[in-house]
C-alpha cells in the first residue's frame, strides 16, 4: 500500500478524503471527509502512537520495548503532541 | 520500530550515550567514572577544581579528589536542573539530570590520565615557583611534553563539554538556540559556584593537615623517627637539598624537587636569617602518618619544621609552622 499523503502537493494546504472504494466490493463512496488528525503524522510518528497504545501508555516499557532511554521515548511523544496541537490549534468545547 | 543502524549506534554511544542511557543506570555508570577519575587523578595530583577546569596542585588526602568531582557533577546538575525549568516546555525526571551528567564527566578519565607523567606535574610546579621567585629559566624540554600533553587533553575536554550539553538537551528536552545559550550561562554559573565550594573544602582538608598533633604517643620507631627527622633538616640547613629529596615519598618527590625544596628554603631564611641550632622535636599522629615537629632556632626568630613521614618512613610532607612554645621557653637565653 502506497503512503497516504496529507497536504497538497501544490499549495501545501491540507488534504479532504474525497473517495472511498471497498476492495472487496468494488463499492465507492463519493464525498468530503476531514482526515483524522493521526493521519496527518508521519508513518513513524503512527506506528509510534500504536506502540504506546499496545504498551498500555507506559513510557518505561516503550523505553525497554525500543533498546532507547526514557527521556529519549518521552521527547519524542513531546514532539508528536506538539505537532498535533500544531495542525489542531482550535481546543474542543466543553459540553 | 527499527534498531538503530549499529555504525551509527556506536557513534551515538560515543557523542550522544544518553539517547540510550538514562536515569538510574546513567547514575551508578557516572558515578563509577567520577570515582575512577578521582583515583587516578590523587596519583597524579589532578585537582579538578572546577566544573571545567583541572590543574596540577599538592599532594592531597584521597577523599579530597572524590569530593571535588562529586562536587563538579552537583554544581553543573543543580544549575541545568534550574535551568531546564525556566526554559522547558514539558516535564522532566530529576534523575535523568543527575545521571547523565554524572555519565558525560566519563571522558574526565583521560585527562586525568594524561596528568600522571611526572614531567607534566614538574613543569607546572616548577614555572609557578619560578613566576614566584621572579626567575625563569624554564626547561625546553620540560616546556614541549606539557604542551604535548596540554594538547592531548583538549579533545577530551570539548569532548566533556559536549557531552553535558547533550545531556541537559535530552534531560530537559530543550534545544537549538535557546538551549546552547541557557547551557553556557549555566556553565559559567556552575564553574563560579563549584570553585567557590571546592576552595572552601581544600582550605580545611590542607588546615587538618596542618593541625599540631593533639597526642604524642611513643613507640618503638618514634625515637628513630624524631632523630631522622632532625638529621632531615640538619641537610636543609646544610643546603644538601639533593640528599633531602632523596627521603622524599614517590608522592612528596612529584610535588616538590631539588629546586623547589631550595627555593623554599632560600625563602624561609631570607625572612627570619639563617638556622643557628635546633631547640628539640618531638611526634604526633594524624590517620596513619607520623608528624614530626623539629623547632629550630634561626638568627632573628624560633621556626617550626614539621616533617611527616608515611608508613614507609619516608618523607610524604614539609610544613613550616608555629614552633613549639615550650622548646623556645626552655631554651630562652
Amino acid at each position: 500500500m502506497k503512503r497516504l499523503p496529507t497536504s497538497c502537493p501544490s499549495c501545501s494546504g491540507s488534504l479532504a478524503v474525497k473517495r472511498l472504494h471497498c476492495e472487496t466490493c468494488e463499492t465507492e463512496v463519493e464525498g468530503l471527509y476531514s482526515l483524522p488528525a493521526l493521519a496527518s503524522l508521519p508513518p513513524e510518528d503512527q506506528e509510534f502512537i500504536i506502540e504506546f497504545i499496545k504498551a498500555s501508555g507506559s513510557l518505561k516499557d516503550m523505553a525497554s520495548l525500543m533498546g532507547v532511554s526514557y527521556p529519549t521515548v518521552r521527547n519524542r511523544l513531546d514532539d508528536i503532541i506538539s505537532k498535533l496541537k500544531r495542525s489542531d490549534p482550535k481546543p474542543k468545547e466543553k459540553k | 520500530m527499527n534498531a538503530a543502524n549499529p555504525q551509527n549506534k556506536t557513534v551515538t554511544l560515543l557523542f550522544n550515550p544518553f539517547f540510550y542511557i538514562a536515569g538510574v543506570q546513567a547514575l551508578v555508570l557516572g558515578l563509577i567514572a567520577i570515582g575512577l577519575t578521582a583515583l587516578i587523578a590523587y596519583f597524579g595530583n589532578a585537582h579538578f577544581d572546577g566544573v571545567l577546569d583541572t590543574h596540577i596542585g599538592a599532594a592531597a588526602p584521597l577523599w579530597l579528589f572524590f569530593l571535588e568531582g562529586l562536587i563538579d557533577w552537583l554544581c553543573l546538575s543543580i544549575v541545568l536542573w534550574i535551568c531546564g525549568r525556566i526554559i522547558s516546555r514539558t516535564m522532566f525526571r530529576t534523575i535523568d539530570v543527575l545521571g547523565t551528567q554524572a555519565l558525560a564527566r566519563w571522558p574526565s578519565i583521560f585527562i586525568s590520565l594524561l596528568a600522571l607523567p611526572e614531567a607534566f606535574s614538574r613543569f607546572t610546579h616548577e614555572f609557578v615557583a619560578q613566576i614566584q621567585r621572579g626567575d625563569f629559566h624554564i626547561n625546553p624540554v620540560h616546556v614541549a611534553v606539557f604542551l604535548l600533553l596540554a594538547m592531548a587533553m583538549l579533545p577530551f575536554v570539548c569532548w566533556t563539554i559536549r557531552l553535558m550539553y547533550k545531556s541537559f538537551s535530552v534531560a530537559c528536552n530543550v534545544s537549538g538556540g535557546k538551549a546552547i545559550g541557557t547551557f553556557i550561562v549555566g556553565l559559567l554559573i556552575a564553574e563560579i559556584v563549584s570553585k567557590l565550594a571546592i576552595t572552601h573544602v581544600a582550605v580545611i582538608a590542607i588546615a587538618q593537615q596542618a593541625t599540631p598533633p593533639t597526642s604524642v604517643t611513643a613507640g618503638a620507631n618514634d625515637k628513630d623517627l624524631q632523630k631522622a627527622a632532625s638529621v632531615f633538616v640538619q641537610l636543609l640547613q646544610d643546603g644538601k637539598f639533593s640528599e633531602a629529596t632523596a627521603q622524599f615519598s614517590p608522592k612528596m618527590k612529584s610535588a616538590m624537587d631539588e629546586n623547589q625544596l631550595r627555593g623554599a628554603w632560600t625563602e624561609l631564611t631570607s625572612k627570619i636569617g639563617q638556622c643557628k641550632k635546633q631547640l628539640g622535636t618531638n611526634l604526633g599522629n594524624y590517620q596513619g602518618f607520623k608528624l614530626v615537629l623539629v623547632t629550630c632556632q634561626f638568627e632573628r626568630a624560633p621556626q617550626g619544621i614539621r616533617v611527616v613521614y608515611d608508613g614507609d618512613n619516608l618523607v610524604t610532607g614539609l610544613w613550616f609552622v608555629e614552633p613549639d612554645p615550650a622548646l623556645v621557653s626552655k631554651h630562652k637565653d
